[in-house]
């Protein structure tokens, strides 16, 4: 399943190597450390948040995702309420809009 | 191995204008063939194109228009990072012998693709630079308690000083006060803390040692380049207080050079946002951590034009494959004292900085008169 799919369909699945394990982001086909191919997966995605601003009342972070052992990536997403720099979170939401991906923290 | 050097520079100036991209890329050609009229076109043996112009075969285009007819002709692509990596392109192709003479012009227009790198999912959709120089902006004043008004030192100096540059987008005296008075456009980051996208050209002539002594008086050196990719994607980056990209860039490049930081009298830093040149003057070694705007400020009240003098990508205007090509030209007008009410005091090596996509890639170029 493509990754713009899964998340249209309101779930985050990491593309994780079928024979590393590691994560591949941004989503690809192939893993960037061993080139092996990736499968999505159901993960527990908790987040830190590590830089954020605001737009016309609108908060958006730089958010590092930890995926166990798989490693981590980083994503931009949007939050309700003011993130702490160094804060933890958790992905709450995604989507597709105007043909791009959505996140969202909380 | 022999030296390379620039033996002509030009620019097309800095506009709003709607254009046609040939033409721009041929009037960069054109001002910097004038510059040198001892640079025989005949002995041309390659020309590079830089821009994210999405038009084809425009390097083999421009060397028609510009009667040229050299050994190769292609275009460098690598978003705002094109210009300096064709410079180092043509380097690279003069340094092995496979060019004696290589014509470097670069071109945007504005509206032009290259803004956003719709590959990059992890930036969601926060894909417009803007996003990425807020979250720079906030990070790097938290992390150095730098004041909004201590930032916009460095938007302030980069206008004032384009109003000496006839080639760059129109622009008044700015001051801080102009800055603070700004319509924001973020909560961390006013209209003037943003470079200015626009239609522009520039180009220069990167010769062989040999072809340079012949054709040129002062050639300008090209005596150091560093280059790094840290990744494509925003996200995979690291600290956003810090531009890794560009400092193990410039460690290369003052490494080829034998030189260091306290041997640069002027440099032309990418400054996309006004923290850029903060997070620039630090990483490659010209202002300690957390220091960038202070230095700003001094150069501002001093009057010292020696860091952006023509105005930076937020006075001059930022034409994206144009941008490291005029900031080359830019420097080597300054080593051979020719910048007019511009020029900094003079200095025997200079430094340009140019980077993509937040960061994520640097090259560094050092130069020598």
């Amino acid at each position: 399943m493509r990754f713009e799919d899964c998340v249209a369909g309101g779930e985050l699945l990491v593309p994780v190597c079928n024979k590393c394990g590691a994560v591949s982001w941004p989503p690809t086909g192939r893993c960037s450390s061993c080139l092996g191919t990736t499968s999505p997966e159901r993960r527990d995605l908790e987040v830190t948040v590590v830089a954020r601003s605001k737009r016309d009342g609108a908060h958006f972070c730089l958010a590092r995702v930890v995926v166990g052992d798989a490693g981590s990536f980083g994503v931009v997403a949007s939050s309700r309420k003011e993130m702490r720099a160094g804060g933890r979170a958790r992905i709450t939401g995604c989507g597709m809009r105007g043909g791009r991906p959505y996140f969202e923290v909380g | 191995m022999s030296r390379v050097g620039i033996t002509a520079f030009g620019v097309a100036p800095f506009t709003r204008d709607d254009a046609r991209i040939e033409d721009v890329l041929l009037d960069a050609a054109a001002a910097a063939l004038r510059s040198n009229p001892a640079i025989d076109r005949g002995k041309i043996d390659s020309v590079i194109v830089s821009t994210n112009d999405d038009s084809k075969y425009l390097g083999a285009i421009l060397a028609e228009t510009a009667g040229i007819s050299p050994k190769s002709a292609m275009s460098v692509e690598n978003l705002c990072s094109s210009g300096a990596n064709a410079v180092a392109t043509a380097y690279a192709q003069v340094a092995s012998g496979l060019a004696g003479t290589v014509l470097v012009a670069g071109a945007d227009l504005h509206g032009g693709p290259g803004q956003v790198l719709g590959w990059d999912k992890s930036r969601g959709e926060f894909a417009h630079p803007l996003y990425w120089g807020s979250l720079f902006t906030r990070a790097y004043r938290e992390r150095y308690h730098i004041s909004e008004e201590e930032m916009a030192f460095i938007p302030a100096k980069n206008r004032r000083q384009a109003t000496a540059n006839p080639d760059a987008l129109p622009s008044t005296q700015c001051t801080v006060k102009d800055v603070l008075d700004s319509a924001r456009v973020t909560d961390d980051l006013r209209l003037y803390d943003c470079s200015r996208p626009c239609t522009g050209g520039a180009c220069v002539v990167v010769s062989s040692e040999r072809a340079a002594l012949e054709c040129c008086g002062q050639p300008v050196w090209i005596t150091g380049i560093g280059q790094r990719t840290v990744s494509a994607g925003f996200a995979k980056g690291g600290a956003p207080h810090l531009l890794e990209s560009a400092a193990d860039a410039a460690r290369q490049a003052f490494a080829m050079a034998g030189a260091g930081p306290g041997d640069v009298g002027v440099a032309e830093l990418h400054d996309a946002f006004s923290v850029c040149e903060a997070m620039a003057l630090e990483a490659v070694g010209l202002a300690g951590r957390g220091r960038g705007p202070r230095m700003a400020q001094e150069l501002y009240e001093t009057g010292d034009p020696r860091i952006n003098p023509r105005g930076g990508l937020i006075g001059a205007g930022h034409p994206l494959g144009a941008t490291g090509i005029a900031q080359a030209a830019e420097v080597a007008a300054q080593l051979r004292g020719e910048a007019g009410p511009r020029q900094a005091d003079r200095a025997s090596a200079g430094l340009v900085h140019n980077m993509s996509a937040a960061a994520t890639s640097s090259t560094v170029l050092v130069m020598q008169c």
